[in-house]
């Protein structure tokens, strides 16, 4: 049997991750804890942007093929570059939900961390 | 796919996976740095099988970056307000998106494509990253810039009142 990897197997990787993000993000009752969630989300979704760039992406818009399935030539990264692109946010937002959740902490419950 | 990038896949995506989850169920904060590295570390895998080589270069310096703001040595805890109840309905909440975005992938019909970009792609994201989207580009830096100062005031404001 061989096995290869195709769309569905990148896409089932991506909900696993999309969804171990999100249950992070809901289940923590630490802030800080949850916001470990969010690069788990994104990158979940950067690696559906790639693979979909890998194995599905049209080559450009303006192409008309005849049949609305099968293109032979990808085209330009473009879900490469949106997943370097959501990379970086999700860097930017943890550093802003630190700070934030660190300031909060001050005033609320300094130096304790919870278990769950 | 030839064999080496299949098992390359297959290998980071069970690192990724068994990363989110131990993320997710960790207690200790620098050992859920750590699961959080440990998935950037197969999601940069999953990218890298996917010639995708410059992606999975920046996926792995951002997880590692959040990783070490996870990690850090002034770590406080400021706990949500909100109820069990609401955590376990959201705890669910995950269990049906994973279902529905399988669901969504199985069922779903896709174009198929011979892909003929090289390994890493750099030249071709650039010109894509600064020229063809350069507004999203400048958006995103923006962020990053604003998370950055962000950061600066809340730890300046915590030094100036120790």
């Amino acid at each position: 049997m061989k096995i290869d990897v195709t769309l569905v197997a990148v896409l089932f990787v991506a909900a696993g991750l999309v969804a171990a993000g999100a249950f992070a993000a809901a289940w923590r009752r630490d802030a800080m804890a949850a916001l470990a969630g969010v690069p788990l989300m994104l990158g979940g979704a950067g690696v559906a942007l790639v693979g979909v760039t890998r194995f599905a992406a049209r080559a450009n818009a303006a192409v008309q093929t005849p049949s609305p399935v099968v293109v032979n030539v990808s085209g330009p990264p473009l879900g490469q570059e949106a997943a370097v692109l959501v990379a970086l946010a999700a860097l930017a937002l943890v550093a802003i939900g630190v700070g934030l959740a660190s300031r909060g902490a001050r005033i609320a419950t300094p130096r304790q961390e919870t278990p769950r | 796919m030839d064999s080496l990038h299949t098992i390359g896949f297959y290998a980071g995506s069970a690192v990724a996976l068994v990363g989110g989850l131990l993320v997710a169920v960790l207690p200790d904060r620098g050992l859920r740095a750590l699961a959080l590295f440990g998935a950037g570390v197969g999601i940069a895998g999953i990218d890298a099988s996917l010639s995708a080589g410059f992606t999975a270069a920046v996926v792995l310096l951002s997880f590692a970056g959040c990783a070490a703001l996870i990690a850090r040595h002034d770590y406080r805890s400021f706990d949500f307000t909100t109820g069990v109840l609401w955590r376990q309905v959201g705890g669910i909440g995950a269990a049906l998106l994973l279902l529905a975005l399988a669901y969504a992938a199985y069922r779903g019909n896709f174009a198929h494509v011979t892909f003929n970009g090289g390994a890493l792609g750099t030249a071709a994201i650039g010109r894509l990253l600064f020229a063809h989207d350069a507004a999203a580009t400048d958006a995103v830096g923006v962020l990053v810039l604003i998370a950055l100062a962000a950061l600066t005031v809340a730890w300046r404001v915590r030094e100036r009142e120790r």
